[in-house]
């Protein structure tokens, strides 16, 4: 396995060909090896066959070469933080995204037949490409991307190279600003409202929008309990658990399978979303819509938070046409670390195991969604879509 | 300066006490959007801001008279105010822009205009309503009303004077016995039942139709209490649940619970908190809207304050 210290110094070796490498490159991009895939039907459900599985046992950046690889090592690092989960959680993804292509931007320098408009996209392409097969873009991502080539494409042709990548390092900046960290404000100043005095409000895993609504909730003398619901593999309700107690807010902790024991003493439910679909559907961890049915049943508000410019285009009714799956094997772990009787599943031509990541909760079982530009219901995301409301 | 403009606007306060007390039957926020743009007509400020303030100052007075429908004058005043200043109207791609006029004076007869225009088309709001919804009410039905409702009166006439035969069922409430009354004098075979007695009737009702108080951002609907169990009643036997309303009455609040309505909008009286007048309907009990803006679902009424708002 790759250390963290041979890490940096192969994107050090990197960085050294990669500023003579640009200028004097081919035309036609050389094709990056894929990260091996999983592709044979053995320990794979059929149903899910259409979701790309990647052998995690490799690391991601095996198939890179030092001399012309074309991928930026920021990029290189990105990967690898995301593939090892080091980089968690849609903001934080989106965030460390928008680090990279201005590093990569900083970097960059445009050939001299070319104009920067329509190569930088084009140097881009693998970037993306690589940051793909290290882990399956998350919406947030993926819109960052679409505002990005759209910005690079309106660069105007007399513009001096510095100052076209100054105009788009501010873009990117920018985006992040008003999308993730006033609108986060933004949203935190509404939902802080739906707190009230006497509340115990249902949390599931970690969030970083969630968390900073309650700890400004708690900031403003709100009298509140938060009951935080977890689910394994990755267990990050613990990290929640501990930053609202650390805050000094009551916290009780329970996994998914008692979720409707619990459910009776919750006055509100909180969620937050990695995005909103145009049909009104809210793509969240997994889990997310049992909470949603649950709290439903139960006749608990549930309240989504989701900031604009994770609003997709993308209709989908069930959680299985698009999801991401994860590193089966993560599910092996147990508490006391012993080995499960399923250890060995490969070997077994019966058992397979699937570690999903995403599931849809449909509008009906949502009360209300909190954006920065307004409080819908659900129903109305693609009214937001449609008003392009995202900022482009 | 607060105290002097609060002392001028007495005079207003008291001509929309006055409207009320003589017109029962127009509807309380139109009283309240006429004072508003009677007004605009006859302040003395220079600038826009400035009447922008004071309108929304006389707002929150005729507010604070207007008992529980306060929600309604709350939301036509804010409409109103938005409705005027909305510069180029969608509609009416000729008429001037209020960023061209030259001048305050320009901007108040722009300001009126629009201001009459917008009193113009709530007037006839109930008119298009009834026009819109009268072929709901088809030969034979039977429709159940919670309490008293100008606009549902005005549908239900329409329809028969359109020559259908149908029953209606007015449940007790406050004032029902006022709606049969009218109903019966417009020849239409109303009868008065118990609030108690809608689980025994409602097997026999084709549909329900009700007033509102006000409409909230999720569709979800603020009327006389006593509605809501009507509507999960209705749902529960599967009989449709319309909701009769005017536009104006779109109010900017997304109550979650019952609790979630202002305690102004609740009770009469707000520290005595007795016992309060209204209940929250949620929108999944709500079949449809008819409004002047046309039939709509639940969903729809956010869509609409959007468009008005953001």
């Amino acid at each position: 396995m790759i250390g963290p210290s041979h890490l940096h110094n192969h994107s050090e070796a990197v960085v050294s060909t990669q500023s003579t490498g640009t200028v004097t490159e081919a035309q036609a991009p050389a094709k990056v090896a894929p990260i091996q895939e999983v592709t044979d039907s053995c320990g794979r459900v059929e149903i899910l066959s259409h979701l790309k599985l990647y052998d995690r046992t490799i690391p991601p950046t095996q198939s890179l070469s030092f001399t012309s690889s074309k991928i930026h090592p920021a990029f290189v690092k990105l990967g690898v933080q995301m593939a090892r989960d080091i980089v968690v959680g849609s903001n934080a993804r989106c965030a460390a995204l928008i680090c990279a292509v201005k590093t990569f931007i900083s970097d960059y320098k445009c050939p001299k037949s070319k104009e920067i408009r329509s190569h930088l996209n084009v140097a881009l392409k693998p970037c993306f490409t690589y940051l793909a097969q290290c882990r399956m873009m998350a919406v947030s991502m993926e819109n960052f991307i679409k505002h990005t080539k759209v910005q690079v494409a309106k660069i105007s042709p007399d513009l001096t190279e510095s100052v076209a990548k100054e105009e788009l390092q501010q873009s990117c900046d920018n985006f992040f600003r008003e999308n993730i960290y006033l609108a986060g404000k933004s949203i935190t100043e509404k939902a802080v409202e739906r707190v009230v005095d006497g509340d115990t409000i249902l949390i599931y895993k970690k969030s970083q929008l969630i968390l900073h609504i309650l700890l400004e909730a708690k900031a403003r003398n709100k009298n509140f309990r938060v009951m935080v619901v977890d689910s394994r593999p990755d267990l990050s309700g613990v990290q929640s658990c501990e930053r609202l107690t650390a805050a000094g807010i009551p916290c009780s902790y329970v996994y998914i399978n008692s979720c409707t024991y619990v459910m009776k003493k919750v006055t509100k439910v909180m969620l937050a979303a990695d995005a909103l679909l145009a049909n009104g559907y809210v793509l969240g961890p997994v889990g997310t819509a049992l909470i949603g049915l649950i709290s439903s049943t139960y006749n608990k508000p549930v309240i989504v938070c989701c900031e604009t410019y994770k609003f997709s285009e993308r209709v989908q009714t069930d959680s299985i046409l698009y999801n991401e799956l994860a590193d089966p094997d993560s599910m092996l772990k147990t508490l006391n670390e012993e080995d499960t009787p399923v250890s060995n599943w490969r070997d077994c031509p019966n058992t397979r195991l699937v570690n999903l990541v995403y599931d849809t909760t449909p509008p009906a079982l949502v009360s209300i969604v909190i954006t920065e530009i307004a409080e819908l219901p659900c129903t109305s995301a693609p009214v937001v879509l449609r008003r392009g409301a995202v900022k482009m | 300066y607060q105290r002097r403009v609060r002392v001028g606007m007495e005079r207003y306060v008291e001509e929309f006490e006055r409207k009320k007390n003589n017109n029962k039957d127009t509807p309380i926020a139109i009283l309240a959007i006429q004072v508003l743009n009677d007004f605009v007509s006859k302040s003395d400020v220079g600038t826009l801001q400035q009447l922008l303030e004071q309108l929304k100052e006389l707002s929150t007075q005729l507010k604070a008279t207007a008992g529980t429908s306060n929600t309604s004058v709350v939301s036509g005043c804010d409409l109103f105010v938005r409705f005027i200043t909305l510069s180029r109207g969608q509609n009416d791609p000729s008429s001037e822009d209020i960023l061209e006029c030259k001048g305050f004076d320009r901007v108040r007869k722009f300001l009126m205009d629009r201001g009459d225009t917008f009193l113009e088309r709530l007037r006839k709001s109930r008119q298009k309503i009834a026009q819109l919804a009268y072929p709901f009410i088809t030969d034979g039905v039977t429709v159940l009303t919670v309490n008293v409702s100008r606009v549902v009166l005005q549908l239900l006439v329409k329809a028969h004077q359109k020559s259908k035969k149908f029953k209606v069922l007015v449940t007790q409430s406050e004032e029902g016995p006022l709606m049969v009354k009218e109903l019966n004098a417009q020849g239409i075979q109303a009868t008065q039942i118990l609030d108690a007695s809608i689980g025994y009737v409602m097997e026999r009702v084709s549909f329900v139709l009700v007033g509102a108080v006000g409409v909230v951002e999720n569709g979800g609907l603020i009327n006389k209490i006593g509605t809501y169990p009507v509507a999960v009643m209705a749902r529960s036997l599967n009989k449709p649940f319309y909701v009769a309303v005017e536009s104006f009455k779109f109010y900017r609040n997304y109550p979650l619970s019952q609790l979630d309505l202002p305690n102004d909008a609740r009770y009469e009286d707000p520290e005595e908190k007795n016992h309060p007048e209204v209940d929250f309907t949620p929108p999944k009990y709500i079949n449809k809207l008819f409004t002047d803006l046309g039939v709509l679902t639940p969903s729809a009424v956010s869509d609409e304050l959007m468009k008005l708002y953001i």
